[in-house]
Formats: C-alpha cells, sequence, structure tokens
C-alpha cells in the first residue's frame, strides 16, 4: 500500500482540472498540491509517534519515499485514511479558493 | 478453465520467472486476475461478476494446489499474491465469498487425501497447513480490525468467542456462518471439517490478539504509571514552593516544565478502562492547572509593576517611550543604579540661572530624564517652571564648582580673542575678565587640580560652560561633516533611478556597494560620542531607512529570480517611497553639515563662518562633475549620465542661490556668467518614466501589508505568546494578522493575474482577444492552484509556528523531509501520473467528425476560391485542437505549406510561364503529401481529407499545364531532358522484353504515336514516352511500371493485354488513376 497512489494522482487532476494544463505545467501543480497534503497529513499522522518514533522516521534516508510510507502506514494503521481524507479536504479548499479569484 | 486462454499455471511461472530475471516487466498478479474484471468488481458487485471473480480465484488455487512441477516455495508465494490480490481489490463480501470456496477446494482436496488418493503425498499436507496459515493471516487481520473499531474491546472478545464456541452445533439457527462460507448446502462431514478448521483458526486468532493486547496494555500501563508518578513528583515539588519567591526566570521555567508534562500526558491518550490513572492524573492536572495560573499572575502583576514604574519615569520625564522599556533597562541606559534614589537626590539640588541678560534666578531641580541630560527646573518665588539641557556633570559643577588655574587662563584668553561670544549670550566679558584676575590672584598658591572654587560667582561658570558648548559645537560640526559628507557618496550610483522604479544594472553589486557605505556611516557614527553628535538621531534615522532599502533591494533581486512580477512590482513601489524619503532626509542632514552653525558657532580665532563651503569651491565641484559627465558620455554609460546630470542640476541650483542668479551660471572657464548657461552638454534625465499603476488587488495587497506591518509592531509582545496562553483579545488580533497574512497572499495572486490578462490585452489588442485568452486559460488555472496552494501552506505553518507544543513544531519539521521527497519522485515519473485529457480527445473527436469521409465527398464539386479557403480552415482546426501538447502535429502542420497553398494557387492560376517551373510544383506537392500522411492516426479524418485537398490543388495544377499551349520545349532544357531519358532508361531497363513490347502496345493504344514500329529502338521508345509524359503529364513511367507490377500481382499473369491497357489509358485520362 502506498500513501500517494494512482488514485490519489488521478483524482487531484482530474477534480482540479489540471487536464487542461500540458504535462510539465500539470506535474508542477501537482507536486506543490501533494506537498501540502503531505505536509497537512504527515503532521495528523505522526501526532501520536514517540520520541523515538520520530526520531526513526527521520533516519530513513532523504529521498526514499517509499520507505517513509510504508514506515508512517506501519506505525499509524489509519494512515492510508488520514491521507485519503486529507486529499479529499485540501481538494475541496482549493475549490474554494480559486472560486474567489477574480480575474 | 486459466484465466488467460490455455496457458497453465506452470506457463506463467516460467513466463514470470524469465522476466522477472531479465527484468523486462515487472510481475503483476492482474495478469491472472484481469485487471479490467477487477475494475468491473469494484464498479459493480452483481452477484455475476462477484461469480466470475470467484471462478477464476478457485481455478487459480487448484492450479497452484496441484502443479508439483513448480517448486513448492513459489506456489506458496503465488497462492500469497492471490489471496493479496482478493483482498486488496475486492469487497468485503467477496473476500468472504471466495475463501468460503477456497475452503471448500482445501476440503475437496482433503477429503481426496483421506480416501487415499494415490497422488496425493505429503507435500500436499503442506500446503493444506500453508493454507491454513493464509487463511489464519487474513482472518488475523480482520479480526484485529474489528476489534480496534470496538468500542468495548472485552465484550467484543467474549462474542466472538462465544460464536466459535456456538459454530459446531448443527442445525444452529444461526446459519450466518456457513451462508456466508458456502457451506450450508454442504454435507454434514464438510459442514463439521469447515467449522473444525475455522474453529481451530478462530480460537488461536482470539488467543493470539488476546495475549498481543495485553502485553500491549500492560506495556501502555506501565509507560503511563512511570509518566503519571513523575507529573506527581513535579506536582509535590510545587506544593511546598512559595511562587512569589521565583524570580521571573524560574517562573517562566516551571510553567514551560508544567506545558511539557501537560503534553506528555495527554487524558486522552489514557485507556478508559484505568479509571483510577485517570482520576489520579486528572487530580494532579487540575493542581498544575492552578500552580500555573498562580504564576502567571505573579508573571502579571510583575509586568503591571514595571510598566508602572516606566509610566512614573515617563511621567517625570516628559517623554512618551513608545519602547516597552523596563525601569532595569533605563537603569542600564543610563548606568544610574537606582532611579529613584537618584531623583531624590537631584531634588535636594538650587541651582542658579540667569536667562540671557536677565537677572539670576534660584531654582531648585523637581526631576531628571532618565538619561541625565534633561532637567526639569521650578524657580520658588516666581513658580517658574522650566526645563533645561543640563547634563550631570554639569549639574554637578553648579552646585560645587572648581576649577584649575588654566582653566580660567585659558578663559580670560578666550574672553581677550573673541567678546562676542560672551557679549552676545548676555554676559559681560570686560565684567568676567576682571573676576576672573581677582580669583586668579586670591588663589595665587593653588596648583593642584581643581582647586579654585568659582562657584560663588555664576558668571564665570556660565563664561566656561560657552567655551565649553563652542568647543562641543565644533567638535560636533566637525563630526557631522565627516558623516554627511561620508553620506553624499551614498548616492553616488541611480537612486533616482529606482525612486521612479526603474531598473539598476548588476543589483546584486549594487547591494553591496550601498552595504559598504552603510558600513562606512555606521562605523563614522560609532566614532563620535552623543556629546559630540547633536543630531545623532538624524543620522541613525537615516542609517535605518538606508538599512532597510537594502532589504527591500536584497528582496528585490530575490522577487526577480523568482520572476514574480506582482512581486517586483509592489517591491519597486517601496522602493521608489523609502528612496523619496532617504533623499529627504539626506538634504536635512546636508543641511546641517553645510550650513548650520554659521551664527552660533565662532572658534577661538573668531572666524564667522568656518563651515560653509565658499562659493569657488562649488564651481570646482561643478567642473568635476562636467569632467565625470563627459567621460561617462565616452564610456556611453546612460546610468551613469543620468545621475550625474542630476548632481549637476541640484549643485547648479546651490550655485544660483548664493550668487543670486536665476538661471545664470558661470562657465566652464570660470568667467563671467553666460545667460541661459548649462553644464555642457545639457544632460537630460535618462531614465524611462514607468507605468506604475497598481491594480485593485495589488492596491489591496499594500493596504494589508501596512496593516499587517502596523498590528506587528503595536502587538510584538503578544506574537510570541503561545496560542494556547492567548486572551480572548488577544486572540483576535492574532487572528486578524493570520487572517490578512492568508489574504494578501490572494491579493497578490490576483493582482498578478489581472495583470497577465492586462498585458496581453495590451499586446494583442481586441482582434483576436478571445482566442490568445483561452489558449492562455492554462496559465490562469495553472495559477489559481498555486496560488491556493500557497495560502494553505501559509495557513498551516502559522498554525504550526504559534503552537505551544515544541513536539508538533518537531514533528511539523520531519514531515517537510517527506513533502520534499515528492518533488523527485513526480519529476522522476517514479509514480503513473495519468494523463487524460479529455477535452482535447473530445476536440480530436470533433475535428475528425467535422472531416469525414461524406465531407470528402463534397470537395468533388469545390471551387478553387473555396478550396483555399477549406485548407485555411483545416488547418486552423487542427493546429487548434493542438495548441497544448502535440508538438509534433503542430509541426506538421506548419510544414505542411498550407500557410502558403493561397500563393502556390495563385501562381498557378495567374502565371502563363508556369511550365517552366513545373517540377518544383510537382515537388511542392509531393512533398506536402509526405508531411500529411505523417499526422496522427487519431486525425486520420483530416488527413484524408486534406490529401484529398492536395489532390484537387494537383489537378487544377495538371488542368492548367494541360491547357498550356503546345507541347513543353524540353528540348531546349537539355539538362532536364537528360535526366528524364535517364530515369525512364533505368526504369525501362528493368522491365522484361515481354513487358516492353506491352508497353509499346500501351502507347498504341493510347493512339498518340501510331508511327512507332515494332522495330522501334529504346531510344526513340524514350524520346516518345517524354513527349508524351510532358503533353498529358499525368503519364508518368511510375505510373505505367506500377500498374504494370500491379496488374501482374493482382493477376498472375505473364502479359499484360492490349485491351487492359486500353482500359489504363482510359483511367489516365479520366484522372483515375487507381
Amino acid at each position: 500500500m502506498k500513501l500517494i497512489d494512482e488514485k490519489t494522482t488521478e483524482y487531484l487532476t482530474e477534480s482540479l482540472n489540471l487536464n487542461l494544463m500540458s504535462e510539465e505545467n500539470r506535474n508542477k501543480v501537482l507536486i506543490e498540491v501533494l506537498e501540502l497534503i503531505s505536509k497537512r497529513a504527515g503532521v495528523k499522522i505522526m501526532e501520536n509517534f514517540s520520541e523515538e518514533e520520530v526520531a526513526e522516521f527521520e533516519a530513513i534516508s532523504e529521498n526514499n519515499l517509499e520507505e517513509m510510507e510504508e514506515f508512517l502506514i506501519a506505525k499509524n494503521s489509519y494512515a492510508k485514511k488520514i491521507f485519503d481524507e486529507e486529499v479529499k479536504t485540501t481538494k475541496d479548499e482549493l475549490l474554494k479558493i480559486r472560486s474567489k479569484i477574480k480575474v | 478453465m486459466s484465466i488467460e486462454g490455455e496457458k497453465s499455471f506452470y506457463d506463467f511461472h516460467k513466463e514470470r520467472l524469465t522476466k522477472e530475471k531479465t527484468g523486462n516487466e515487472v510481475y503483476d498478479n492482474s495478469r491472472y486476475l484481469p485487471k479490467n474484471k477487477l475494475d468491473s468488481v469494484n464498479r459493480n458487485t452483481t452477484k455475476e461478476v462477484v461469480d466470475e471473480q470467484r471462478e477464476e480465484a478457485l481455478q487459480n488455487l487448484k492450479l497452484a494446489l496441484e502443479a508439483k512441477e513448480i517448486p513448492e516455495e513459489e506456489r506458496m508465494d503465488y497462492m500469497q499474491r492471490l489471496f493479496d490480490k482478493l483482498n486488496g481489490e475486492t469487497n468485503e463480501g467477496m473476500i468472504d465469498l471466495a475463501q468460503g470456496e477456497i475452503m471448500e477446494d482445501v476440503l475437496d482436496r482433503a477429503k481426496e487425501i483421506e480416501l487415499g488418493n494415490t497422488e496425493i503425498d505429503s507435500s500436499k499436507e503442506k500446503y493444506w497447513n500453508n493454507l491454513k496459515e493464509e487463511i489464519y493471516g487474513q482472518l488475523y487481520e480482520k479480526t484485529k480490525e474489528k476489534l480496534e473499531e470496538a468500542t468495548n474491546k472485552e465484550a467484543y472478545i467474549g462474542k466472538m468467542r462465544n460464536n466459535i464456541k456456538n459454530l459446531p452445533r448443527p442445525g444452529s439457527e444461526d446459519k450466518r456462518f456457513l451462508d456466508e462460507f458456502g457451506f450450508s448446502e454442504k454435507d454434514e462431514e464438510d459442514q463439521n471439517k469447515m467449522l473444525e478448521l475455522y474453529k481451530e483458526i478462530g480460537s488461536k486468532i482470539l488467543d493470539d490478539i488476546v495475549k498481543e493486547n495485553i502485553d500491549k496494555s500492560e506495556a501502555v500501563k506501565i509507560e503511563e504509571e512511570k509518566k503519571t508518578e513523575e507529573i506527581e513528583k513535579l506536582a509535590e515539588e510545587l506544593r511546598v514552593i512559595n511562587f512569589e519567591d521565583l524570580t521571573t526566570d524560574e517562573i517562566e521555567g516551571t510553567m514551560e516544565k508544567i506545558g511539557i508534562y501537560f503534553d506528555k500526558m495527554k487524558m486522552r491518550d489514557i485507556d478508559i478502562n484505568n479509571k483510577d490513572l485517570i482520576a489520579r492524573v486528572s487530580d494532579i492536572k487540575i493542581e498544575l492547572a492552578e500552580y500555573n495560573k498562580k504564576m502567571k499572575r505573579i508573571l502579571n502583576d510583575r509586568r503591571q509593576e514595571e510598566r508602572n514604574k516606566l509610566q512614573e519615569v515617563e511621567k517625570v520625564t516628559g517623554e512618551i517611550r513608545t519602547e516597552t522599556d523596563t525601569v532595569a533597562k533605563v537603569e542600564k541606559e543610563t548606568g544610574i543604579e537606582n532611579i529613584d534614589e537618584y531623583f531624590k537626590d537631584c531634588k535636594k539640588n538650587r541651582v542658579k540661572l540667569r536667562a540671557g541678560a536677565g537677572q539670576e534666578k534660584t531654582f531648585i531641580i523637581t526631576s531628571i530624564s532618565p538619561k541625565g541630560n534633561t532637567i526639569r527646573l521650578e524657580n520658588t518665588k516666581e513658580g517658574n517652571v522650566k526645563t533645561s539641557n543640563i547634563n550631570k556633570e554639569y549639574l554637578y559643577k553648579f552646585n560645587n564648582v572648581k576649577v584649575d588655574r588654566e582653566d580660567l587662563v585659558n578663559l580670560k584668553k578666550t574672553i581677550e580673542e573673541n567678546r562676542s561670544l560672551f557679549d552676545d549670550k548676555g554676559l559681560n566679558s570686560f565684567a568676567i575678565e576682571g573676576t576672573i584676575g581677582t580669583f586668579l590672584e586670591d588663589n595665587g598658591d593653588a596648583k593642584d587640580v581643581n582647586e579654585i572654587d568659582i562657584s560663588d560667582d555664576s558668571a564665570v561658570i556660565n563664561a566656561l560652560e560657552i567655551v565649553k558648548e563652542n568647543d562641543e559645537l565644533k567638535k560636533q560640526k566637525e563630526a557631522e561633516m565627516e558623516v554627511s559628507n561620508a553620506l553624499v557618496t551614498v548616492f553616488e550610483k541611480p537612486l533616482e533611478s529606482l525612486e521612479n522604479g526603474g531598473e539598476i544594472n548588476n543589483l546584486e553589486e549594487e547591494i553591496e556597494k550601498y552595504k559598504n557605505i552603510l558600513d562606512m556611516l555606521k562605523d563614522k557614527l560609532g566614532s563620535y560620542s552623543d556629546e559630540d553628535f547633536e543630531n545623532r538621531e538624524k543620522f541613525e534615522g537615516f542609517i535605518e531607512k538606508l538599512e532597510k532599502l537594502i532589504g527591500l533591494m536584497s528582496e528585490l533581486l530575490e522577487l526577480k529570480k523568482k520572476g514574480d512580477e506582482v512581486g517586483i512590482k509592489v517591491k519597486k513601489l517601496e522602493i521608489s517611497n523609502l528612496v523619496a524619503e532617504l533623499k529627504k532626509r539626506k538634504k536635512e542632514i546636508e543641511v546641517l553639515g553645510l550650513g548650520r552653525g554659521s551664527d552660533e558657532i565662532s572658534d577661538k580665532t573668531g572666524d564667522e563662518d568656518g563651515t560653509e563651503i565658499p562659493e569657488e569651491n562649488l564651481q570646482e565641484q561643478l567642473e568635476q562633475l562636467k569632467a565625470k559627465y563627459r567621460k561617462a558620455e565616452e564610456d556611453n554609460d546612460r546610468e551613469e549620465m543620468g545621475y550625474i546630470a542630476g548632481e549637476i542640476r541640484t549643485l547648479t541650483a546651490e550655485i544660483d542661490d548664493k550668487t543670486g542668479d536665476e538661471g545664470l551660471v558661470r562657465g566652464s572657464d570660470g568667467g563671467k556668467p553666460k545667460p541661459g548657461g548649462g553644464p555642457e552638454p545639457e544632460p537630460k534625465p535618462e531614465s524611462e518614466p514607468v507605468r506604475f499603476e497598481l491594480n485593485k488587488a495589488e492596491e489591496e495587497y499594500i493596504r494589508k501589508s501596512k496593516e499587517i506591518e502596523r498590528l506587528r509592531e503595536e502587538n510584538e509582545d503578544i506574537l510570541f505568546i503561545p496560542e494556547e496562553d492567548l486572551t480572548d483579545e488577544e486572540r483576535k488580533i492574532v487572528d486578524r494578522i493570520e487572517e490578512l497574512e492568508i489574504g494578501r497572499i490572494l491579493d497578490k495572486g490576483s493582482g498578478l493575474l489581472t495583470n497577465h490578462v492586462d498585458e496581453l490585452e495590451r499586446k494583442i489588442g481586441t482582434s483576436r482577444k478571445e482566442g490568445i485568452l483561452e489558449a492562455q486559460k492554462e496559465y490562469i488555472e495553472m495559477k489559481k492552484v498555486l496560488i491556493g496552494v500557497e495560502m494553505l501552506k501559509k495557513g498551516l505553518k502559522m498554525k504550526i509556528e504559534r503552537s505551544k507544543s515544541k513536539r508538533k513544531r518537531k514533528i511539523f519539521s520531519s514531515v517537510g523531509k517527506f513533502s520534499s521527497t515528492i518533488d523527485n519522485f513526480i519529476k522522476k515519473g517514479e509514480r503513473k501520473i495519468p494523463f487524460r485529457n479529455k477535452k482535447k480527445q473530445e476536440a480530436i473527436s470533433g475535428v475528425n467528425e467535422n472531416y469525414s469521409s461524406k465531407k470528402r465527398k463534397d470537395l468533388d464539386s469545390i471551387s478553387e476560391r473555396d478550396l483555399i479557403i477549406e485548407f485555411e480552415k483545416v488547418q486552423r482546426d487542427i493546429n487548434d485542437l493542438d495548441s497544448n501538447s502535440d508538438k509534433k502535429t503542430k509541426e506538421i502542420m506548419q510544414n505542411t505549406c498550407v500557410i502558403n497553398i493561397r500563393g502556390v494557387l495563385d501562381d498557378i492560376k495567374t502565371r502563363d510561364d508556369i511550365k517552366d517551373d513545373h517540377q518544383d510544383f510537382k515537388d511542392f506537392f509531393e512533398n506536402r503529401r509526405k508531411e500529411i500522411e505523417k499526422l496522427p492516426k487519431n486525425l486520420n479524418n483530416p488527413k484524408e481529407y486534406l490529401l484529398k485537398m492536395f489532390d484537387k490543388a494537383e489537378g487544377i495544377f495538371k488542368e492548367k499545364i494541360a491547357d498550356s499551349e503546345g507541347t513543353p520545349d524540353i528540348d531546349n532544357n537539355e539538362e532536364q531532358f537528360n535526366n528524364l531519358k535517364d530515369s525512364i532508361k533505368k526504369d525501362l531497363g528493368e522491365l522484361k522484353e515481354e513487358e516492353l513490347k506491352n508497353l509499346k502496345d500501351l502507347i498504341y493504344g493510347a493512339e498518340i504515336s501510331r508511327q512507332i514500329s515494332d522495330n522501334t529502338d529504346i531510344n526513340e521508345l524514350n524520346e516518345l514516352i517524354v513527349k508524351l509524359q510532358s503533353h498529358a503529364y499525368s503519364l508518368e513511367i511510375k505510373d505505367i511500371t506500377d500498374w504494370i507490377g500491379k496488374y501482374k500481382g493482382e493477376n498472375g499473369a505473364t502479359e499484360i493485354k492490349l485491351k487492359d491497357i486500353k482500359e489504363f489509358i482510359d483511367n489516365i485520362n479520366n484522372g483515375n488513376k487507381k
């Protein structure tokens, strides 16, 4: 299981209308959105981690996304659920903000 | 049934292993359980689909059980994957059903074992056991999950145990279990077997889970107990402490410690059943909260006390202090150890002062400023109140004034040299001189320092003060001059450009230079004492602004790097405002440095004005500037020229002021003034006026920025208070700042987009506005999402930063590592991001529909004029739908000549000499056709349409050639003729004799050249064909040979019959080569 899977990117791509964009721009936006979601969800997932667990997480080498995901899922059985909920919440909030931007 | 046709499980494994070894394909179970079917299960859980799924699962499992030729480990691996797949992809009911079926199959196999099937060996037992393990794994997870959800875990376990216990009762009313597993219809033996197995596994699972939970809860209990003991210990320590005795630091430390314990021991984390612990922790927390409250109150009281003290200080000094200074801070600043005592001492003092030339009066000192340099005096008789700038040292001296003999001698000398210095201040210089003589005489033996007491004569004291003051002013003047001269260099570079919102080249270098200037100014200012610098505050204010300017320039540089257009615009506006202010301040300071003091300060030599720069010097400076201007002009340094021009104008105006000339300046020869003369040459400002308008969103952004700045300044102290400790009022302020912070991101973004659209409108006018704006939609949509992301990120960051919990902040920092990794994985494409440009797909489908075969038929009767229009239309349609991503299509369309088809068709229509370039035209059509053939398959209809249009266009061309007068005079073009002959020879050379004969027949058939005899040699034939080809155009050697090849291929014929040739010729003549 992965926190960020194809369904996540597909859901965000479609619900935020990223399909309108070129691949390059779409990826750029997705990176930003996923970074935000990861931060928001990450704080919740790790909320009850012990000091040792936080240290253990920090010890995972940089750029090893899968290992980080595996760790989070192993330590919090609701990690995926929390992450998916955050995807939806963030998407809704982004759409709400977008509606406020007038050009 | 196997999932993929006739392939056996063994085949699958072989294939998988091979692929895994070669790394060509990642193993995927969906090959066994096809993705499309799994998808359909997800979408639709009808019974049929479930049945289908179950059937597949069973088949695969059976294969796995029987495939003894596969190593056992691999088979089990496969089964594990199968289970994972089932578990991961189907709904819960589906899993249960599948498991039921699997179980059934397992039982069948077990039965076979029991019956003594000869094929069964010990490995089957292993499968049995392994399978039990699989089931164990599945059911274990499921049970654990349900247990976690259960509010009363013990009750749940009890219920489960009861269920299991009741299972073996055949005929029980509870048939749910057997129904679920599809066993209700089985014979009793099977049912019992199934129940027995489930009972065994189920009981084990429950035992394991209970054991695990007990272990876990024990560990948690121990940990909770430990934490509770710690917190109790803390409470115990605090019980005996009198918080009033603690220092502020100690109180703050203790409060922080309580906060940490509160975070550490959350009520919600305690096991709900551990009522004793809950009660204990709750009590301690209430107790600690009480202590916390007490300490907070003490802190508040102390702070209030300090504030009151400070207000007292402010009251007596008359100064309004905006800083949140404490009395201690004032004491530290002034060096006064006990300010209250100091005031008391001051009040005892009495001073005698003479106001101007008036009578000397006695005043009582009623208060003194914290720094000790401002004094409040009260005249006892008249009740006069006045303030005076008297420093502590002076105050002391005035009441107990003793001086050296040398001081008096020097004073006398100064009086003799510059009487007006004293007389102008209301003193009688001659009288003082006499008094000094008396003092010197009366104290003729005095040699020690400060031995002569002059307290009784305030005139002498005042005279000494005047000398001192004059010396100080001179010293101060010199210092200020030096600093103000240094200031001039600040503006060596074009700040004017910045003020106008223009550009500065090499911003980075400029920032560095400004920093150096700043350091220099600070150094100079730091090298003088307060007394030397009456205008220190002004200089410091200037330096502060300069620091801010450097900060803004650095921010501008960053924004430029990021390409943040609105940010740049806003920053330039800020810089512009600041520079205007800086220039104003600079002028003030320059006035201080250059002009001040001429009527106040006299040095001992009696010069009336030793500081003002004489006009000659200004002229000299002007000449230097002109030389600089000429140099800049030679170097073509327009920026420098603009700057010097400004300097020249300023200096010229200054000289005008001195000479009283209006519009006259001296020439470079220093001779007589020239009317209307200006610097040579007359420079003009170089910086272009910059459009400096803000749209509404930008204005809002600036308004919010200012409000944020104001709120931050006013509430600096509360911004560092953890969110949890804020009062309602404070919380409102913090919320307001947060709201503004986030709101201005929206304004900034909106401003940017408005600018973007404005810019587009400006560039493109209104003619094609809609089309281009549509093309920019992507940009705007993208920005909108990014603005949202920025807002939410900011919100999250602020929330975390304001959180009291260090732990939360720590976690947030760790999470940053996780989120920043996403960048890489998307860039590297490690996870697939679907690209379904529905809009584009729809557009493609629309275009294909527009250019259907039906529409192609319409081309049969299209006019030349309409054909051209049609060419442009189809190209536009294709280009439009491809504006985003398919660069290849765009390139093809650009190469397809549609752009210049109008010109070509016009040429064909109008030129009489078209035959001269017929080869070029042919190439033109051929090349374009090749390009069009490259269009992607999904654009097949427009492709065919374009090809047909080219046929039409070429048809017009051929028609024109055919209509041209006479046979092309190709003999005159020997080279072309020879090339053509060579080509034909080559083609003909490959023909067999029979084919050649047929070709001749063909030509006969065309009845164009009946004079050709059977004996016609190849050369004659070639010539004839060339003529024929030129005349009819459409009859090419390639056409003929192609046709021959096709004819032979299709008919299997060895020769071509004359009637066929005739038919071919007829077809050619009818324009149908096919």
